[in-house]
């Protein structure tokens, strides 16, 4: 009994030391951004949210391209993710692995063959250069086969028996048993597509079709504290969208329940 | 924790809408229109006028326009450096290209700017106002210009033709002051005799008499007349918070009091519409607002006192346009503050009907079961 509290208390210390330190630099961007040639100011905030247009168009580009990504990698996940887990064809399990494989290469490996082939397509220094390679990563389509595997093979027997085709058992039954790997699948791609820097970089030769996350480097250094305030605009989405759908990423990510 | 999430990012998703709206159009009142100059040539020099000088936080400072990249995109000013031009008794040796010669108002450093090529001309009518006690002596007026009421502090100057966009500093050229001797004792050796290549003409510009501070009637009028709009725009905002506000309670049932809510996001979505477009109508001159940012209320309550406690004593000594320009903004003022309380208080009334009623709805189907 003492051992378990002291082990629960020793747990409990990493868990605070662990918050404090991944909430530390947070903390430190957002007191900072208040702080402005030596006095507590407002006017970082003024010149990136009223100042200038240009953050906010920028976030709004941002965030039309991570919408468009996390909605296309969605589609492409749903379908792949489903033929994978209760489709079988032959070299199923040889194609997924290949998909695992895809999975763990870095993004760097990638970016030369995409962009050949972007500008093979003419799509280079436009948006779909940034939002088409991203809506086939294979990271989607592995969240959902694994969720959809967690379905029981009897439930979609059971529709099948009662006269649903393949996509009618897969809108009316596997998606809706299946939220929060949806929803799991589509914060990792949209968060994936708000963060990235190497794609735009790449792919994009004009300034003002940079998003949010590349165009932060390029913040003139006048003011510590704009950059600071930009930071803190970034977050915004990733925070509400966390704070909304907490409780689907976690489960998305465990991927245990049994239904 | 999700009513409360979602409750919360309504909130923080119409502000980011709105600041980018409200940002689009700040941009381009906050622009100052300026006129550039091109150095001319005087024997083996090149030389400004001392009209160049814009008085900074820094001292007299000269500004030349540049193109900026990146997040700096557009035509910007940056200050000169000091050692790049030498002042002389009544010019500036400046080796440069272009010079910015005058504002709407004093550029900031880095900051977007329009460079005007040919201003327009129209009739206006200039507010003069000390800057000390009294007036300075007027020197040789503009042929354009006269002057059409004095008191000891004020005046009013009526313009034939007077240049648009206004600028100040063209104004203190065209309505200039009577120059006083310079005090170059300082520089003076004990026979008094002073050697003008020793003379700091820097210091002794900025020691130079101020005229007067100048403002157009024409551009006063302008802002008078956007006060009503601005009332609207931001009774809409505090109508839209009030709303917003009303929701969560109402967002406590959401399923019973959907059809409420959704008026209510109708109305935020409206409120959103109705604002862009006020934005869009609103026009501000760029010679009443502040150089640093819109929102320095400190700015405005200097120059909008000091305007109207002069336009005030030139109507009581007896001048109807100045009259006239202190009634019409009266009535304007209060046009603006009765739409932005009369929004707000609509609103309040809305959500508390909304509240009650789906209060009353509850109760009612709570007793049928």
């Amino acid at each position: 009994m003492r051992e378990k509290t002291a082990f629960r208390r020793v747990s409990g210390g990493f868990a605070a030391l662990l918050s404090v330190i991944f909430l530390a630099p947070f903390c430190y961007v957002l007191l900072s951004s208040f702080w402005s040639q030596g006095k507590v100011s407002f006017l970082p905030y003024y010149d990136v949210f009223w100042g200038q247009s240009q953050y906010m168009l920028r976030f709004w580009r941002s965030l039309g391209i991570s919408l468009c990504v996390g909605l296309g990698q969605l589609l492409v996940s749903v379908l792949a993710g489903f033929g994978f887990a209760k489709c079988r064809f032959p070299g199923r399990n040889a194609i997924f692995f290949g998909l695992m494989i895809l999975m763990v290469l870095p993004v760097q490996v990638t970016l030369v063959p995409n962009y050949i082939m972007l500008g093979q397509l003419g799509l280079l220094d436009s948006y779909p250069a940034l939002i088409l390679p991203l809506i086939f990563a294979p990271l989607g389509a592995f969240i959902l086969r694994q969720s959809f595997a967690s379905i029981p093979d009897s439930i979609i027997d059971a529709a099948m028996l009662d006269g649903c085709g393949i996509p009618r058992i897969l809108l009316w039954i596997a998606m809706p048993m299946n939220v929060s790997g949806l929803v799991c699948a589509f914060l990792l791609s949209f968060l994936d597509a708000w963060n990235m820097v190497e794609q735009p970089i790449a792919y994009l030769r004009n300034f003002e079709r940079y998003p949010l996350s590349v165009a932060l480097a390029y913040v003139p250094p006048t003011s510590m504290a704009i950059h600071l305030v930009c930071c803190i605009l970034v977050v915004l989405p990733c925070l509400f969208l966390f704070a909304f759908f907490n409780r689907e990423l976690v489960e998305g990510i465990t991927l245990a329940e049994v239904k | 924790m999700k009513r409360w999430v979602l409750w919360v990012s309504v909130l923080a998703a119409w502000f980011l809408v709105f600041s980018t709206l409200f940002s689009l159009r700040v941009e381009q009142w906050m622009v100052p229109s300026v006129i550039v100059a091109e150095p001319r040539t005087e024997g083996f020099d090149t030389v400004l006028t001392l009209d160049c000088l814009f008085d900074t936080e820094e001292g007299l400072s000269l500004f030349a326009p540049y193109e900026g990249a990146a997040w700096e995109a557009g035509t910007r000013v940056r200050i000169i450096e000091p050692a790049s031009y030498q002042l002389t008794q009544d010019r500036i040796q400046f080796r440069g290209s272009l010079a910015v010669a005058y504002a709407t108002k004093l550029p900031r450093p880095d900051a977007l700017v329009d460079v005007i090529v040919t201003p327009k001309w129209e009739p206006d009518t200039w507010l003069a106002v000390a800057r000390e006690d009294t007036l300075p002596e007027w020197g040789a007026l503009d042929r354009r210009a006269s002057i059409q009421t004095q008191t000891e502090q004020e005046a009013l100057l009526a313009l034939e033709k007077a240049p648009v966009p206004f600028m100040e500093k063209r104004a203190w050229g065209m309505a200039p002051i009577v120059r006083q001797e310079d005090d170059l004792s300082p520089w003076a050796d004990e026979s008094g005799n002073v050697d003008k290549k020793a003379v700091d003409w820097l210091a002794v510009e900025a020691a130079r008499q101020k005229p007067p501070r100048f403002y157009s009637l024409n551009d006063l009028s302008q802002w008078t007349a956007q006060m009503p709009k601005m009332g609207l725009g931001a009774g809409l905002v505090l109508a839209f918070l009030v709303l917003w506000g009303f929701s969560w309670p109402l967002a406590r049932d959401w399923r019973k009091n959907s059809r409420r809510l959704a008026i209510s996001a109708l109305l935020t979505v409206a409120s959103l519409g109705v604002l862009a477009g006020l934005l869009w109508a609103i026009e501000l001159p760029s010679s009443l607002l502040p150089s640093t940012h819109i929102v320095d209320f400190g700015h405005y309550t200097q120059e909008f006192s000091a305007i109207f406690r002069a336009l005030e004593r030139l109507a009581a000594a007896g001048d109807v346009t100045a009259a006239d320009a202190v009634s019409q903004a009266n009535t304007r003022l209060w046009l603006s503050l009765a739409s932005a309380a009369a929004l707000p208080l609509a609103a309040a009334v809305l959500g508390l009907g909304q509240v009650l009623l789906g209060s009353r709805k509850n109760t009612h189907s709570q007793e049928r079961t």
